[in-house]
């Protein structure tokens, strides 16, 4: 964590306000007053504001239901708004852009194909050709430290690999927007550990721009460069955290003083945000 | 004991008991031979017989087998029809579920009278009677493709080929082949069938269908019989054969077919 790196990433990584004319220009993904509902039931998301620029790490937390996921739904054109304006690039989003990634709660593997042949399933959808697709597969397999197993089936690989390869085929396009639905939810903590410090290894050489739903206070905390708090019915943004610690991150960082406070902070903005609603 | 041992023994154990019952039926209770034959005089009658029903087998397994593999393409063309719209399953569902509804022996008059008596009408006898089970377990197998697959999928902005091809015929290949094997077992059954109410010496023997109604009429009933126990030495075939593709098509896929097997 030297003095260097944390003023490189100060000055591109930090939130910045939203009234900033210049914000659309300067963002990679901006959110305008946006809202959904599904059919005639009650909103889901109301009033989203937020911008986000080129190659920052926002987590979204809040309790089930307040629409962390429709939120990265809503960035991936997976399902159209109902309200407002969200645009990526300057450009409102399309579904199946190539430079967008989602990873999954669910590894999501195709169980009848080994693990080379999953990674490489986005690109064959877009028809790279066979040497390309299989080049690119073995720089993911490396970089997620999988080489060992690409022969394998997704059955045979424990929980924390299936993750693993899952990151792996989300990295292949490589894409410049990465969302992530609660990827390591599932997983036990030592691996939980593990993968979100392999992912921001990984994010040094590559420096996507991140949108990370989770549960856990202390991933949020750790991962991101911003923690955006958000309540249910109608889901929002309550709070809106920037979190000053600079890359690269280590696991000596959970062990640090500054670390809990803010995690204490963001969680008592959580149950904050939670009274709210059932008062 | 051990468990392997026990599931080779169990049924022979079953086996016995259940001709001891045979035996007992005229040894006990009485019953004439004319009534009911005793397994050593079935075996003796294939014996026998061995060259007419041998060939009637034969004839039968021919029908059966293009019948069945008939119902293997037809059935997997339909479900991909059917599993391409919900539009389109709404629609056909009900009248495919009335036709399956619908029994074969009335169906039967009208295919002899469309492509006469032989081979033909019996190929589509057993179309008939095995092409269901494979279009349902199909299109349920491509209808309930994992969620989070479709949506890894959408998130790419596959196309509707690249769907099927890479994601919903792959998916479903454990649900095609449970509906293979249940047809496995009707295909033999349903050619038999229809040898008998429309078979005809015409084309050679016939099958065994056309010689069960022969050995009836004859009453020949300890031949009869034995045609009977060739029936389902040639249905047991079937499903083995099948039971081997699976397994060595599957065999590295999915871990439900393992599982499956495993039973």
């Amino acid at each position: 964590m030297s003095g260097r790196d944390a003023g490189d990433r100060d000055s591109e990584g930090r939130a910045r306000p939203l009234a900033e004319p210049s914000a659309a220009a300067a963002s990679h993904v901006l959110l305008r007053g946006v809202g959904k509902r599904f059919g005639d039931g009650p909103s889901v998301l109301e009033g989203l504001d937020l911008a986000v620029p080129a190659g920052g790490f926002v987590s979204l937390i809040g309790p089930s239901g307040c629409g962390k996921s429709t939120v990265l739904r809503l960035i991936a054109a997976l399902s159209p708004a109902s309200a407002g304006e969200i645009l990526v690039d300057g450009r409102p989003p399309r579904r199946g852009e190539a430079d967008v990634a989602f990873i999954f709660q669910e590894p999501t593997l195709l169980p009848w194909l080994p693990v080379q042949a999953n990674i490489e399933v986005p690109l064959r959808i877009r028809g790279v050709d066979r040497a390309e697709r299989a080049r690119r597969a073995a720089e993911m397999l490396r970089l997620v430290r999988l080489e060992h197993v690409r022969g394998h089936y997704p059955r045979e690989l424990s929980g924390g690999m299936k993750m693993r390869v899952s990151v792996a085929r989300a990295l292949v396009q490589s894409p410049r927007l990465l969302l992530m639905d609660e990827p390591f939810a599932a997983l036990d903590e030592m691996t939980r550990h593990h993968l979100n410090e392999e992912l921001l290894e990984i994010r040094e050489a590559e420096r996507w721009t991140a949108f990370f739903v989770t549960h856990s206070v202390a991933e949020a905390v750790f991962l991101s460069d911003r923690v955006l708090v958000m309540a249910a019915r109608p889901g929002r943004i309550v709070a809106d955290v920037p979190v000053p610690f600079a890359y690269p991150r280590g696991p000596d960082l959970r062990a640090r003083r500054e670390f809990h406070d803010l995690v204490d902070h963001v969680a008592r903005l959580l149950r904050a945000g939670e009274q709210e609603v059932t008062r | 004991m051990n468990g392997r041992l026990l599931r080779w023994l169990l049924p022979v154990v079953g086996g016995l008991v259940l001709l001891g019952a045979w035996y007992s039926l005229r040894h006990v209770f009485g019953q004439p031979a004319w009534l009911l034959p005793m397994p050593h005089e079935i075996i003796e009658a294939l014996t026998r017989e061995r060259a007419l029903i041998g060939a009637a087998a034969w004839q039968t397994t021919q029908s059966a087998l293009l019948g069945f593999l008939s119902a293997a393409l037809g059935g997997l063309a339909c479900a991909l029809v059917l599993a391409s719209s919900r539009a389109v399953r709404l629609a056909f569902t009900p009248y495919l579920l009335i036709l399956q509804m619908t029994p074969v022996i009335v169906l039967a008059p009208f295919i002899v009278l469309w492509s006469g008596r032989g081979m033909g009408s019996i190929v589509i006898v057993t179309f008939i009677v095995s092409f269901f089970p494979v279009v349902v377990n199909t299109t349920h197998g491509m209808v309930s493709t994992d969620r989070g697959l479709v949506e890894l999928f959408d998130v790419c902005n596959a196309s509707r080929l690249q769907r099927i091809f890479l994601l919903h015929l792959p998916y479903a290949a454990p649900f095609y082949f449970a509906g293979l094997r249940i047809a496995a077992t009707l295909a033999p059954i349903g050619a038999i069938f229809a040898e008998y109410v429309t078979g005809s010496v015409a084309g050679g023997t016939g099958g065994l269908g056309f010689l069960a109604s022969v050995f009836n009429q004859r009453q020949m009933r300890a031949e009869l019989l034995a045609v009977a126990l060739t029936s389902c030495v040639l249905g047991f075939v079937f499903l083995a054969v099948i039971a081997a593709v699976n397994r060595l098509l599957l065999r590295r896929w999915h871990a439900s077919v393992m599982a499956h097997d495993a039973h």
